[in-house]
């Protein structure tokens, strides 16, 4: 066995960079499919994405063996920009920095008109910009979505059989992080007391992600059971097979989907609580930070 | 444009005597590790941050008979080296003479090179917070000297000169070692475009710990993408557009005011 050279901190990183990401493009998208009828929830989505791309940058930082000379990654020898192209860890610095500037603009436009934040100093100039509010939240939308894919091309790009062996982990992580970001906007949603129908239409959109989810995790398992076997075995019958199976595919993906089923089909006709969206969002965010967890440490394992 | 170089390592010849290890750690300065007993005399169990090169012990049986193989590890230098594509910083960078060398000064110690690195030859130093490698001696080549771990090897298993007559040599020991019946191969003329450590082995490259096909940590970037944008249009096509688009009714609300309440 491989000395970890990535950490459980890596794993933390991935989950909140993607699981924000997805609640912000959630958001928006949402918001604007409807023609505006999603406002709330676009803000929201800026409300969970900007913080937690912040909280997942600063892992990123406590990780390196030199925090203080983060800034490496974004100038170069000469304190000119560097931008490699071949290094996906330099593109998701800077889709990351991009994120960071136009989304935390507009999740400030909706900070702007909050009760308690009026007349903080800088905040008057987001103010009521509705233009500004939508320039920036379209510029930061395809940043939003390819630091979804990214967190798992980031693994893609190594010498782990488990992690290089099949296309899809990109597919995978994007897939594992909306249907996180849907779930973190619906434990929202079931906090502040919104209406259920809110909610219903939600645990809707997490159960096709849900199923898009399961879809993809099987291709990827039979592709790397023929091309890297021993990588596919620590998850199917080794090491990591409980978690794997009962964490993240029991527990993080099979059982809310049949929840959120049960839930869906039943609902027209029952005044039901929000217990059982609230739960299957539960356990679809466990499983989704178990998937980075479990994937990340058996990566490591054979390698 | 220089002449490039080679290390020429020819396992045959190799005793396992680990003066190229310690010559390593002396010439560079380097730590001691702290291991325990793994098994074996091999030692340390890896390389590292703290330890660029280091002979690795395999025991095998053949027919009945335990041989005792020994291979000298350390970064290969690749054409297409992983470590440089995927480092962020820029810290690593390729010389005209085909050494890859390791800028400790940029380095932030991501640990991106050491999970990219097909033959694990890179690893985080404890000492430095950064990632270190072997850097084949640059410094004592531009002073006409020899690496310091040729220049302790006693046996003349690990040599050194201008890659194309290290070749030249490496196929000639190869084709005397076949004479007298040893399945012998040369290992880096063409991995990753060509390595700049050359082997010649006397079994399979997996015997000695080498993978028989290396891959450039890279390689599967634009696939692992295209599929992932693949992903995103169906994402937006469902559940986003089929479950929220708006079917007809007008949005019952003015756009860009505070907060709606229900929705
Ligand atoms: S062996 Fe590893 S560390 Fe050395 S050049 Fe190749 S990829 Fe880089
Ligand atoms: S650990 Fe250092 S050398 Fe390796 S990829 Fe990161 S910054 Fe580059």
């Amino acid at each position: 066995m491989h000395e970890i050279a990535w950490p459980v901190i890596i794993a933390i990183y991935l989950f909140v960079a993607g699981d924000g990401v997805a609640a912000f493009y959630t958001g928006i998208l949402a918001n604007t499919f409807s023609k505006g009828k999603y406002e709330r929830i676009a803000k929201i989505g800026a409300y969970i994405g900007v913080p937690l791309i912040i909280v997942g940058l600063l892992m990123l930082i406590i990780d390196l063996g030199r925090p203080l000379s983060f800034w490496h990654f974004v100038l170069g020898e000469n304190f000119l920009p560097i931008f490699r192209p071949s290094s996906t860890m330099s593109l998701g610095t800077w889709l990351l920095t991009a994120f960071t500037v136009f989304g935390g603009g507009y999740a400030l436009t909706w900070l702007a008109e909050e009760e308690f934040a009026r007349g903080w100093p800088v905040l008057k100039y987001f103010a009521s910009r509705p233009g500004l509010r939508k320039t920036l939240g379209y510029l930061a939308l395809p940043f939003a979505v390819l630091i979804a894919c990214y967190t798992g091309v980031l693994l893609a790009s190594t010498a782990a059989p488990l992690w290089n062996s099949t296309p899809y982990l990109g597919l995978l992580f994007l897939l594992s992080a909306t249907s996180a970001g849907l779930s973190s906007i619906i434990l929202i949603l079931a906090a502040t007391k919104s209406d259920r129908c809110l909610i219903y239409t939600f645990s809707q959109a997490d159960a096709i992600v849900d199923i898009l989810e399961l879809i993809v995790f099987i291709i990827l398992m039979v592709r790397l059971s023929s091309a890297a076997p021993e990588s596919a075995a620590l998850l199917l019958n080794g090491e990591f097979s409980v978690l794997f199976w009962l964490g993240i595919v029991a527990f993080g993906l099979v059982v809310p989907l049949v929840m959120e089923i049960y839930e869906l089909a039943s609902s027209k006709k029952n005044v039901i609580n929000t217990i059982v969206p609230v739960l299957s969002a539960v356990l679809i965010l466990a499983g989704s930070f178990l998937t980075r967890v479990v994937i990340l440490y058996a990566g490591q394992a054979n390698f | 444009m220089m002449a490039e170089l080679a290390m020429f390592i020819d396992v045959s010849k190799c005793t396992g005597c680990r003066g190229c290890q310690v010559a390593c750690k002396q010439w560079n300065e380097l730590p001691a590790v702290k291991t325990g007993f793994s098994g074996s005399y091999e030692n340390p169990p890896r390389i590292g941050g703290d330890t660029w090169t280091k002979v690795r012990f395999v025991e095998k049986e053949d027919s009945g008979k335990m041989r005792f193989l020994f291979r000298k590890e350390q970064c290969m230098h690749c054409t297409e080296a992983s470590c440089e594509a995927v480092c962020a910083a820029g810290a690593i960078r390729k010389t005209d003479q085909g050494l890859v060398v390791l800028n400790d000064d940029r380095c932030v110690g991501c640990k991106n090179c050491v999970v990219a690195c097909p033959f694990h030859a890179v690893g985080l130093s404890e000492e430095t917070g950064s990632s270190r490698k072997c850097r084949l001696c640059y410094e004592r080549i531009e002073n006409g000297m020899e690496p310091a771990c040729v220049k302790a090897c006693p046996t003349g298993a690990v040599s050194f000169g201008e890659r194309d007559q290290v070749l030249a040599r490496a196929k000639q020991r190869v084709s005397v070692l076949r004479d007298s019946g040893v399945n012998a191969t040369v290992y880096g003329e063409n991995e990753l475009g060509g390595l700049h450590v050359l082997y010649v082995l006397d079994d399979e490259p997996e015997v000695y710990g080498l993978p028989a096909h290396p891959r450039v940590a890279t390689a599967g970037l634009l696939n692992n993408w295209l599929h992932a944008l693949i992903g995103v249009g169906v994402v937006a096509f469902a559940p986003f557009w089929l479950i929220f688009r708006e079917r007809g009714k007008a949005p019952d609300k003015s756009v860009g005011t505070g907060v709606d309440g229900n929705a």
